[in-house]
């Protein structure tokens, strides 16, 4: 299978994207096409996948699809805006299924101006908990969909780099990590291990503290300004971005502004108040961030509230 | 007690009863009635003197000594008033229960006194782990202080106690305590008027408790809190208690608190389910027939554990059975006929719990997110958190572990589970 499509293929993936962007369901033979073809265009990829400016990254999303529509209207659409996703597009929120599916179709049809790495959500373990798995048995009716796009997660980069200059993992920087290079020679392909360097890139929090840390999430590491600065001065980097974190603010600058979260599922899990952001990084290397407020609810928050444990009888 | 006569007409095996005055019986029969000889573990503490009845009351005893459900009542014979409306279950049902020094369970059964003269039951599991060279010098010990939740009792942390011994390869030497909290288990609080079920009052206690054992020892602790439910909240106050965690507490050793693990609660959700729960309890039986009847509640949809396992040993501790004639535990009218035929009754009355249930939760989660200690949550679904825990948690302020298939006794219904979740714990941030 050819990882890009040929041009006769376009009108198809088009359509597909244009069912997906009025919240329509895709058939399942169709999600199962663009899982493979995705598969075989980003297995390609280094695990520091190489992004061009201008470019808008994009934190967390977590299923919250209107939210992502949002976004896009504030943002502009993919291809005339390029993306780069820092992961975490399943689990949480109501629509992962639709989310990721549409996540993965812009890549497939517009591979040099969409670009995705891998969330700590993106894992066949954590989706079983948070969410996707349920969704997808609920949608679909059987598992077929999750074990497509769990299957595709294990083929997704790691981080990308930004003109060489911003370097973006999902989570954050890892002790058994110094070099983009180290990062480059890392066998990716298999589901996020409990420990090591893959799961720190996708699980570890910078922190106030200096140093290395356990982090307190049970997995990955902290680590301080003087381990940021020293990674960026090592690789020659002006600025860490990533998601992982939710900042009320949507974006929020650590360690002297040597590193920025991201964080795009506004008022996350339908409850928490946050403003939501994305970064847009200009041809010239600026930042700019534009926040957004969530779409208009179509009754989530109830039905979130609509469970309710039979505590202690 | 309106409630009585529409509960007359029930004609479940279960009792429906709102609140009895029960007087905690001093005789503590276990059920069955089966009197054992005392075991050589139970220990007299400084502070309090063990009571005279507990030679009845701790057997030690082996499965073949325990009779089948069956037998342990009225000494083998049939059950008087068999209930003739439900059906017989499957001869594979018949489950056996089993007693805290049962093996793998606790090794050691102590009673703490306060000044009130109200006695505690503290269960003790020790020298768990290789022990590092003995040579005498004072080793660090991580300590487990397991708090149950209401209306469970210490040994709702048996079946963590057994795995946790199978499974333990740490070089760290391990202790575990649980403690029964007051109404709950076997500690008795006369005082109280048997109802005081209030935060502080149970986080005093508590406090007292392990200030008395940890002094009886020369050794420093990391202690790691962790609360079921109820439990949870009385975990989450003595963390913050200053005076339990510095240098030196108590002149000899030192106590440091090295991490809180709450079990299946959270205040948002907990205070928006109070008045459902206030509901449930209309529809909770208050005494069962017999033996067989309770395991099968307890087992049942909206029972104690689904597990058949866990359920022997940790079910009957809720419970005491009537001694015959003594009908002055019930207040009813009928309490005859109650008493003739509803012998098990939970030895923590729930009804009397519920004016406390908003205080126990309220502000837990804030107490919990400034512990400043390592801190975990195990919860049996997604959906149970609030919004602060769920900020939090997508801060990564605390490590969160989700049991998608347990109900709320998650250290009961997934030992194996829940145990490698604390042992997980416990080597990252505590025996580090």
């Amino acid at each position: 299978m050819n990882a890009r499509l040929g041009l006769e293929e376009y009108p198809t993936y088009d359509s597909m994207i244009e069912t997906l962007l009025k919240h329509q369901f895709l058939p399942e033979a169709d999600v199962l096409r663009l899982c493979d073809r995705a598969r075989a265009l980003i297995s390609e990829e280094s695990n520091v996948t190489n992004v061009r400016s201008p470019v808008t990254v994009v934190g967390d999303i977590h299923g919250q699809f209107h939210d992502m529509m949002e976004m896009f209207k504030m943002g502009g659409y993919a291809p005339d805006t390029n993306y780069l996703f820092l992961g975490d597009y399943v689990d949480r929120g109501y629509y992962s299924v639709e989310t990721v599916t549409l996540v993965v179709a812009l890549k497939v049809r517009f591979p040099d101006r969409v670009t995705i790495i891998r969330g700590n959500h993106e894992s066949r373990q954590i989706t079983q908990v948070y969410g996707f798995y349920d969704e997808c048995m609920r949608k679909y009716g059987h598992a077929g969909i999750w074990k497509a796009f769990t299957d595709l997660f294990d083929f997704m980069p790691l981080s990308a780099c930004i003109e060489n200059q911003i370097f973006c993992p999902h989570g954050g920087l890892s002790p058994s990590i110094d070099t983009l290079d180290q990062v480059r020679k890392i066998d990716r392909f298999a589901e996020v291990p409990h420990e090591g360097p893959v799961c720190d890139l996708v699980w570890s929090d910078p922190d106030d503290r200096t140093g290395w840390g356990m982090s307190p999430r049970g997995a990955g590491y902290t680590f301080g300004q003087d381990i940021t600065e020293q990674f960026n001065h090592n690789n020659g980097l002006t600025l860490i971005a990533r998601a992982h974190q939710l900042v009320m603010e949507g974006f929020l600058w650590h360690h002297d502004k040597a590193l920025v979260t991201i964080f795009s599922a506004p008022n996350y899990c339908y409850r928490c108040g946050n403003q939501a952001a994305i970064m847009e990084v200009s041809e010239t290397m600026e930042t700019n961030f534009l926040q957004f407020d969530p779409a208009p609810r179509r009754g989530e928050e109830q039905q979130a509230q609509k469970r309710c444990p039979d505590y202690f009888l | 007690m309106e409630m009585m006569e529409d509960e007359e007409r029930r004609e479940d095996s279960h009792v429906y009863a709102s609140s009895t005055a029960k007087t905690p019986n001093p005789n503590w029969t276990r059920f069955g009635g089966l009197h054992q000889p005392k075991t050589s573990a139970t220990k007299t503490s400084r502070l309090g003197t063990l009571r005279e009845e507990d030679s009845t009351l701790t057997p030690t005893s082996t499965l073949s000594d325990i009779p089948t459900i069956t037998n342990a009542i009225n000494g083998g014979k049939p059950p008087r008033n068999a209930s003739a409306d439900m059906p017989p279950p499957p001869a594979r049902a018949i489950i056996t229960p089993e007693v805290w020094n049962d093996d793998g369970y606790f090794d050691e059964k102590i009673t703490v006194e306060n000044e009130r003269e109200e006695a505690f039951c503290v269960y003790r599991a020790a020298d768990i782990g290789i022990i590092p060279d003995g040579d005498g010098k004072t080793v660090t010990t991580t300590t487990l202080v397991c708090l149950h939740g209401c209306p469970y009792s210490s040994l709702s942390w048996a079946p963590f106690v057994k795995e946790f011994r199978n499974k333990c390869k740490t070089q760290t030497k391990v202790e575990i305590y649980a403690i029964d909290l007051r109404h709950h288990g076997e500690s008795i609080s006369m005082r109280d008027g048997g109802s005081d079920f209030s935060l502080g009052r149970m986080v005093e206690d508590v406090a007292m408790i392990l200030k008395h054992l940890f002094s009886q020892t020369e050794i420093d602790r990391k202690c790691v809190l962790i609360g079921h439910s109820m439990g949870a909240s009385v975990a989450s106050s003595l963390a913050l208690r200053e005076d339990m965690w510095t240098k030196n507490v108590n002149d000899k050793n030192e106590i440091s608190l090295a991490g809180l693990i709450v079990v299946d609660v959270v205040e948002g959700s907990a205070l928006k389910a109070l008045p459902m729960m206030s509901l449930q309890l209309l529809n909770r039986p208050t005494s069962f027939r017999t033996m067989r009847d309770a395991f099968r509640w307890c087992l049942g949809f909206g029972g104690s554990t689904k597990s058949v396992e866990s359920a022997r040993i940790s079910f009957p501790s809720q419970l005491h059975q009537k001694s015959n004639g003594n009908s002055s535990s019930f207040s009813d009218s009928n309490s005859e006929r109650e008493d003739a035929s509803s012998p098990f009754t939970f030895r923590c009355d729930v009804v009397k719990t519920e004016p406390y249930w908003k205080e126990w939760y309220l502000g837990m989660s804030e107490r919990f997110l400034s512990a400043k200690t390592s801190k975990a949550l195990l919860l049996a679904g997604t959906d149970r958190l609030d919004t602060p825990l769920t900020i939090a948690q997508m801060q990564g302020k605390f490590q969160m572990v989700v049991f998608p298939n347990s109900g709320h006794a998650i250290q009961e219904d997934e030992p194996e589970k829940f145990t490698q979740v604390v042992q997980d714990f416990l080597t990252r941030y505590v025996q580090n």
